[in-house]
């Protein structure tokens, strides 16, 4: 069943194309990564997809429905977004930034401190989201947007500046939610990337170079071709 | 947490009695004057110090306010306590079309474009002198009361109320989700947070009650002019705001208790308490971002 389908998306800025004619379509339950050198229009990919910007041309689709570019609608429908550099409340508590998130669950207090336990922050959350590590704030964001429930998750750079211990971390959390949760993930990481996903995403200069599985990427010449410029 | 409520409830009943004990008249007028500017200062907080919208137009609505209460009652005949109603929903209607304009813009373009807001009021105010009565203002409105003590009270009971209203809203998750918008817009966004919403209601709550606050200042002074929008009223609210510590609702509300009362008795420097509020405003958010409340919260130990 398809979860997420993006359809000839064009986005420009002043001139130069973030991205250009891309097209693809996720399954519901796939982990799919998308990785690209620096500028190739991964991060603007995701923002489009979360309707935090509106494509110039082209349609996003969740769940079969096209969607309106407006991000609080689509964080709804039940996409969820992470960022690279966490979008945390800072002068709020951490129990305080676990329980903005638009939620109709009278037990919501119990979910939130729940998911606290589960990413294990519990103990800091009468602590400022300011004051944590910057692990911890990736955890804080991943552990915030799970109070939506999302279906489908957006991923942009969970494993960047985080102690393996983390990355370990939150790889074994996407791996307990895989097959239930949808998750696009961009990430420089190829290690860990690669060990993650079942399909993958190739961008360069704001187009889908190649999709594959993992191991078919790895054996792509055009992608040895872009990282290492042989 | 229990024997502070009690102080609390000491303290404003020994505030309450106090103009029934001393008598004094100047006093009593003095601190009317204080509490309409500390609803003021209580309800640009919500705007400001949640939302982070730094609007220089708060004393826009609030002359606003204070001319469509004069106007009720001089032209519609409405009683003074009505015209309160009137300048109330006379700021909501502004609150709502200035709330609207300020999600075209952020940060310093922000204030700017609300401060030409209020420019534009007192160059209203002073052009259509027939019905604004230009600087000479209009006189003679008849007032809320003519009993001094009974405007104090109903001031008073204003401002608690005004304060309690906003705390009430401040700590529910409306107000979780202003302090949000404030600290990240898009992280607030991707939570499902409609930004665009809780802003321009932040901006309709608090002119609400910016509008009141003047319609409560022309049926105590009993007049109105395009004075009401000097600059002068904005720089003071914007002292009541840093000193007493926005952010809080209380703070800036202190604030207003602070900034009114020494200007009052430091009379006698004259033009110098501008100079003495700057740099006592420069020395408070550098020392103590939080303001005279954070201090006093420091002191108390917590909420």
């Amino acid at each position: 069943m398809e979860a997420l389908r993006v359809s000839n998306l064009v986005k420009r800025f002043e001139g130069v194309v973030a991205v250009n004619n891309v097209s693809f379509s996720v399954e519901k339950g796939e982990v799919v990564g998308i990785i690209g050198p620096n500028g190739s229009g991964k991060t603007t990919l995701l923002n489009l997809i979360s309707g935090l910007i509106k494509p110039d041309e082209g349609e996003v689709y969740i769940k079969g429905e096209a969607v309106d570019p407006k991000p609080h609608e689509i964080a709804l429908k039940g996409v969820g977004r992470t960022f690279q550099i966490p979008k945390l409340f800072h002068t709020m508590t951490v129990l305080e930034n676990m329980l903005v998130p638009v939620v109709e669950d009278e037990n919501k207090r119990k979910k939130a401190e729940e998911l606290l336990k589960f990413f294990e922050l519990y103990h800091l959350k009468d602590e400022l989201a300011g004051n944590l590590s910057g692990g911890q704030q990736k955890l804080l964001e991943i552990a915030r947007v799970m109070m939506l429930d999302p279906s489908i998750l957006l991923m942009d750079e969970p494993f960047a500046g985080v102690h393996y211990k983390i990355v370990n971390r939150i790889v074994d959390h996407i791996k307990e939610l895989r097959g239930e949760k949808t998750f696009l993930i961009v990430s420089h990481d190829m290690h860990t990337i690669f060990g993650l996903c079942d399909r993958m995403l190739v961008m360069n200069e704001g187009k889908v170079l190649a999709e594959g599985t993992p191991e078919e990427i790895r054996r792509s010449k055009e992608i040895i071709k872009i990282y290492l410029g042989v | 947490m229990r024997a502070k409520f009690v102080l609390i409830a000491l303290l404003l009943a020994a505030y309450a009695a106090y103009p029934l004990i001393s008598g004094d008249s100047y006093i009593m007028r003095v601190l009317i004057l204080v509490h309409i500017f500390a609803i003021l200062a209580a309800s640009l907080d919500l705007i400001v110090g949640y939302t982070g919208q730094l609007t220089a137009g708060h004393t826009a609505i609030w002359g606003w306010g204070a001319y469509f209460a004069a106007w009720s009652i001089l032209y519609f005949n409405f009683p003074p306590a009505a015209s309160l109603l009137v300048s109330a929903i006379v700021g909501a209607l502004l609150g709502f079309g200035i709330g609207i304009l300020c999600l075209r813009f952020k940060y310093l373009l922000l204030t700017l474009v609300t401060f030409a807001i209020l420019i534009l009021s007192y160059a209203i105010a002073r052009q259509f002198t027939s019905i604004t009565g230009g600087e000479l203002g209009i006189h003679g409105i008849p007032k809320l009361s003519d009993n001094t003590l009974v405007i104090f009270y109903v001031s008073f009971a204003a401002l608690i109320a005004t304060i309690a209203i906003l705390l009430a809203i401040t700590k529910s998750e409306i107000g979780l989700r202003m302090r949000a918008i404030k600290d990240s817009e898009e992280g607030a966004k991707v939570l499902g947070v409609d930004v665009v919403k809780y802003k321009v209601l932040a901006n309709v709550i608090g002119s609400t009650f910016a509008g009141f606050a003047g319609g409560l200042y022309t049926t105590y002074m009993g007049s109105v002019g395009s004075t009401n929008f000097y600059v002068d009223h904005l720089l003071r609210l914007i002292l009541m705001w840093g000193i007493g510590g926005g952010g809080s609702i209380i703070g800036p509300a202190i604030g207003a208790y602070i900034v009114m009362l020494l200007s009052e008795y430091l009379r006698v420097i004259e033009e110098y308490r501008l100079i003495l509020f700057g740099a006592a405003l420069i020395v408070i958010l550098r020392v103590f971002p939080s303001g005279v409340y954070g201090i006093i919260k420091k002191v108390l130990g917590g909420e």
